[in-house]
């Protein structure tokens, strides 16, 4: 899935206008190639690691469905999160301490994180986004989102986090202040031939990686399984599907490398 | 209990699949050529104590393991097929399929090389072409009858021709084949014109080079070889049928001779063997070649036409072998143009024919 994601992510920045809804689009599938290339061996490290008699803990828990930026980092890279937590923001006092100190904590913690991604002013950048909206939240916000309906509160986490992983994914401040312009509507509104193309192209991609982002799924399954035949059923589905599945992405390992000679066009 | 039984399942499934690929792997041996690709596919890395710390070697092990994994025709296939059932893609690797047939995107259009092939061309009428009669033309590839009409994108042609003539001298007349094809005058499964398809491009040309053109594809045996999967086929690894290819024979191609002036063998017009070989199309003038001279078996005229040309050209010469007494075939995407004054002479009268694709014109540096 990442790696479908990224080849229509590599065709919207190489498209000649993305245009405003192409940003958005853009942004949305970046998004999700960073969540199922991360989570995905995430889950290898996990599997494999069990195998070996080690349990490692679960490093995302669908943090998509959060309804606060603040809830997002408890479902997102948990590891990490736990590890600045345990090693750096509690050694500083955490929120134990007076509410200037407490922003000073939340910034050194945020700027890290921003470093530990990568040594580039859009990561630092990245870091004190967050730190801002964290604080922001803790300060009054979360209340108010916990008020809200909760469409309504992760409507503002996903508006967020898109802003958040265009600022992680440019090569450059300047082409990620470029990128939430035309998100916003700056600049040539209007979708390329070519971009219009690759999201009709990605389409179906697109949606079974929303879809697959979320616990639908699970419920899904785990409502079906209610039932004694279904689950008779499921119960065979599952090794099937789980070897379908195998030989799938199998299939486009396989095709990486296709590469046609070039002068076969003529 | 059911949940054990799935799980131990599971398991089961997972390590046979895992184990029997691995092993099939191990024991099937590498394959030098993928067909479907027409390339050599990689071959294990050398391994040395330097070698072994750089990401290269690793980088080549991951292409090695790709290209020469068991059934890789199969998984490509498989591939294929979740791309466009599964996710409802509308190309896999730029191969689409439109009212059956199948072919590769091609955009955007490369304005700096059309203006390389132009002056290529500039190049060669000046250095070799004095006082010949020269034209040229542009076969349009699948996508200008395809791409629109579903929506997906296609080169800019008018800006390709209009680019074409702007930087192509004004010595140089240019024949428009455009309206002269449509979808159905190409196989299904590859990128080339079907030869018997081609009665309105030599009539065509005819108008263009004023020569008198009383061809006709009656006058032709029509032979075909059925089973005919293009280029395309193997790209896209999907189920398709096979086609024909046919071959049109008359006096002029059955006695004609045909030499390779690079090797100074001599090759039949159609060579039938080339069918079973990796590109079928070679049945026509045996393939690529850097330089060919055809002696007419019988011609109306003993003129002398010199074709610049790319692969297109090779299934177009036959039929103008009943106007030509020789026909020069030069693919300057093989040769230098620095070198064919070597082979070929250029004194005399000739007409001379720059024939290109579309998209050779919009590939950067093709032309030596």
């Amino acid at each position: 899935m990442a790696n479908q994601l990224g080849e229509f992510t590599a065709a919207a920045l190489a498209s000649s206008q993305m245009g405003t809804l192409g940003t958005w689009v853009y942004g949305v599938a970046f998004s999700l190639q960073v969540y199922f290339d991360f989570s995905g061996y995430s889950d290898m490290a996990i599997g494999l690691g069990s195998m070996l008699g080690f349990k490692f803990p679960e490093n995302f828990n669908y943090p998509f469905i959060s309804k606060s930026v603040s809830e997002f980092w408890r479902r997102w890279h948990m590891t990490l999160g736990s590890w600045f937590r345990d090693y750096v923001y509690i050694p500083l006092g955490g929120n134990r301490v007076r509410l200037p100190r407490w922003l000073l904590n939340m910034l050194i913690v945020w700027l890290l994180t921003g470093f530990w991604h990568g040594a580039a002013w859009n990561y630092v950048v990245w870091g004190l986004y967050f730190a801002l909206l964290l604080a922001v939240e803790k300060l009054f916000l979360g209340k108010l989102l916990d008020r809200l309906p909760a469409f309504v509160s992760r409507l503002y986490t996903l508006l967020a986090l898109l802003v958040s992983f265009i600022i992680f994914g440019s090569e450059s401040l300047s082409d990620g202040m470029e990128l939430l312009r035309a998100l916003f509507g700056a600049g040539q509104t209007a979708s390329s031939v070519d971009m219009v193309y690759a999201m009709r192209n990605y389409a179906g991609v697109l949606l079974v990686a929303l879809i697959g982002c979320t616990p639908l799924p699970k419920y899904a399954i785990g409502k079906l399984s209610g039932s004694g035949k279904v689950k008779n059923v499921l119960n065979v589905l599952e090794p099937a599907a789980c070897a379908a599945l195998l030989l799938v992405a199998t299939a486009h390992l396989v095709d990486g490398s296709f590469n046609p000679f070039l002068y076969f066009r003529f | 209990m059911q949940d054990r039984v799935k799980d131990i399942a599971l398991t089961v499934v997972f390590a046979l699949i895992i184990g029997v690929i691995a092993i099939a792997n191990v024991i099937v041996p590498d394959s030098e050529i993928s067909e479907a690709e027409r390339r050599k596919l990689a071959s294990f890395p050398q391994l040395s104590l330097e070698s072994a710390f750089t990401s290269d070697f690793y980088i080549s092990v991951d292409e090695y393991a790709a290209d020469q994994f068991v059934l890789r025709d199969s998984f490509r296939a498989l591939k294929a097929l979740t791309q466009l059932c599964a996710f409802q893609r509308l190309d896999n690797n730029d191969v689409y399929v439109q009212n059956g047939h199948l072919a590769k995107l091609e955009y955007p259009l490369n304005e700096h090389a059309v203006i390389q092939v132009a002056n290529a061309i500039n190049r060669v009428l000046s250095d070799y072409l004095d006082g010949m009669n020269v034209y040229y033309s542009i076969v349009p590839d699948k996508n200008y009858y395809l791409a629109a009409q579903s929506g997906r994108p296609s080169l800019d042609y008018d800006a390709l021709a209009r680019i074409a003539r702007e930087n192509i001298s004004p010595d140089i007349t240019y024949i428009d084949l455009f309206d002269s094809l449509d979808i159905t005058c190409y196989f299904n499964t590859d990128s080339h014109w079907r030869i018997e398809r081609l009665e309105s491009v030599v009539g065509k040309l005819a108008a263009g080079m004023g020569f008198e053109s009383d061809f006709r594809m009656e006058d032709y045996d029509l032979h075909s070889i059925t089973g005919f999967r293009g280029v395309y086929y193997g790209q896209a690894a999907l189920p398709f049928p096979g086609e024909e290819l046919c071959y049109l024979v008359d006096d002029s191609t059955r006695n004609a001779i045909v030499t390779d002036l690079e090797s100074g063998k001599q090759l039949p017009v159609y060579t039938l063997d080339e069918f079973d070989n990796v590109d079928p199309y070679d049945v026509y003038l045996s393939g690529a070649s850097p330089l060919l001279s055809i002696k007419s078996g019988d011609s109306a005229t003993q003129k002398r036409l010199i074709v610049f040309r790319d692969s297109f050209g090779s299934s177009l010469a036959p039929l103008l072998l009943g106007e030509y007494e020789r026909i020069d075939l030069v693919d300057l995407r093989y040769v230098s143009a620095d070198v064919i004054g070597e082979y070929l002479d250029f004194d005399g009268d000739a007409d001379v024919l720059f024939l290109y694709s579309a998209t050779l014109y919009n590939s950067s540096g093709i032309l030596r």
